[in-house]
């Protein structure tokens, strides 16, 4: 009896689950000021969007109105958000300014995927087994990416940025860069690239034994805080940088 | 007479009249500057002149023509082409045509590339390829070995117009590895200008500080003035100001 009464509170959980769904398996996804997402890869064909925990937290008072925003953005997911299509592009926008619903949004393996977020609002983006282009601009959000398997262009002013790679795709660039705080990566040590390091006025820590190629035949060690070296025989382009706080590379 | 590009392209290109002809071989004599942007004219001619008919295609050369948003007019030939590539006042564009032609003869040559992905950035394709991580790989590729002045070209054109703040940031340090010269002073202080996105100002802030560049006070000064521009920015360029 009990476990039967288990089964029917979690089947009634799941049916709770609000969600969104954008079927689409290519092109590209826009995740514009949308506070609180966690990303994650999936093999679907569908881009589907869940509000992590409970239903929308609208004030009683707010209940059976509309809410305006000066924007422009209308609810059209009935999940707090205005999704947009154009071509092959679906834009995800908030409706709410100071929303705090952590929205998991599961995107198929073709889709590549820019996120950008400039309030004071903006969380922690959690990334995890993303398998496609993943872009980042943001202003005060912290960036994890969790065993991410496509090329990567991260930036972020005032968070920090983690990665822990399985691999390290071979196909494109990996730039990962933060302005006031660290900047901490980890790789496999069989991970083939070409590492450029930077940091303006922080340190640069790592266990990796990096070949910094002293003939200068192959690679540039452009200054003291710049910093080229090769992991592996090299392989590729993979920049990491922080203007004021420290950069860890450390490998598994 | 003031002898500006367009007298020394003449001058190159025998159009001068006597007269001016012994002026200009004195002043070039005399005037260092002006004998090395006469020395850079005549090599990009040279170069333009060396390049086989067939390369770069008239797809590639329009393509990239278009890119630098700087004629309209298809050439009538190869000579007018060469010729309106230095009359147009940008003759580091034709540089660059010369330099990614190059890029193009090596691509083709090249039996086995690396890996598919990694063969496009080696031709013009990297420039406006819809992916990021492409654009960012292929500024990694061209500035990596090469210290060549039509690839600065390229870098401030992306830093100016290229849509992905990633891109520009990469295009900001990549400028910061080459000999400086005006060009590059002066294309990072109107970036500065028009740049509205925190991480990419922070950036050129960092960059035009660790040159020295004494003309970016009016910049540093005009952010800070700004009410727009936001602290953290403003904190940096009363930092950058500090040190200069």
């Amino acid at each position: 009896m009990k476990s039967f009464t288990c089964f029917l509170l979690m089947l009634c959980s799941t049916s709770l689950v609000a969600q969104y769904t954008i079927s689409q398996n290519s092109g590209k996804l826009k995740i514009i000021e949308v506070n609180e997402v966690t990303l994650e890869g999936h093999a679907g064909s569908d881009i589907i969007i869940e509000v992590e925990g409970e239903e929308s937290h609208i004030p009683e008072r707010a209940k059976g109105l509309k809410l305006l925003s000066p924007a422009g953005l209308e609810d059209n997911t009935g999940i707090g958000l205005s999704v947009t299509k154009d071509g092959t592009t679906s834009t995800i926008q908030e409706v709410s300014n100071r929303s705090d619903e952590r929205y998991i949004i599961k995107v198929p393996t073709g889709v590549a995927i820019y996120y950008e977020c400039s309030t004071h609002q903006g969380e922690t983006l959690i990334a995890q087994d993303i398998a496609s282009e993943l872009e980042v601009s943001a202003n005060f959000n912290d960036v994890r990416i969790i065993n991410p398997t496509g090329p990567l262009a991260i930036s972020t002013v005032h968070g920090s940025i983690e990665a822990e790679f399985e691999n390290v795709n071979q196909d494109n660039s990996i730039s990962l860069h933060a302005v006031h705080d660290h900047v901490d990566v980890t790789v496999p040590s069989s991970a083939k690239a070409n590492f450029m390091l930077s940091t303006s006025w922080g340190e640069m820590f790592t266990d990796l034994d990096l070949d910094f190629g002293h003939d200068d035949s192959d690679m540039r060690r452009v200054s003291s805080n710049k910093m080229v070296g090769k992991f592996n025989g090299g392989g590729v382009d993979f920049s990491i940088r922080s203007t004021h706080d420290d950069i860890y590379l450390r490998k598994k | 007479m003031k002898v500006d590009q367009e007298m020394l392209i003449k001058y190159l290109l025998g159009e001068t009249t006597t007269m001016e002809n012994a002026m200009i071989t004195n002043l070039l004599e005399e005037d260092l500057t002006l004998q090395k942007e006469y020395q850079e004219l005549a090599k990009i001619w040279s170069e333009l002149e060396s390049l086989p008919d067939e390369l770069p295609s008239q797809k590639m050369e329009h393509r990239f023509t278009h890119w630098l948003d700087s004629m309209s007019e298809v050439p009538a030939s190869r000579k007018s082409s060469r010729v309106m590539w230095l009359r147009s006042g940008r003759w580091a564009a034709a540089a660059a045509v010369v330099l990614l032609a190059g890029f193009f003869v090596f691509h083709q040559s090249k039996s086995t590339p690396v890996s598919e992905s990694r063969s496009t950035v080696t031709g013009i394709e990297w420039v406006s390829s819809p992916s990021t991580t492409e654009r960012i790989q292929g500024i990694y590729h061209a500035t990596m070995k090469e210290h060549d002045p039509a690839i600065v070209q390229i870098l401030l054109k992306l830093l100016r117009e290229d849509e992905s703040d990633n891109v520009r940031l990469t295009a900001v340090e990549a400028l910061q590895t080459f000999p400086l010269t005006d060009d590059i002073k002066i294309g990072l202080i109107q970036a500065l200008e028009k740049e509205e996105k925190p991480v990419v100002q922070i950036a050129l802030i960092s960059a035009l500080v660790g040159l020295s560049d004494h003309d970016a006070k009016p910049q540093l000064e005009a952010l800070i003035g700004n009410e727009d521009v936001e602290k953290t920015v403003k904190d940096e360029a009363q930092l950058g100001l500090l040190r200069l």
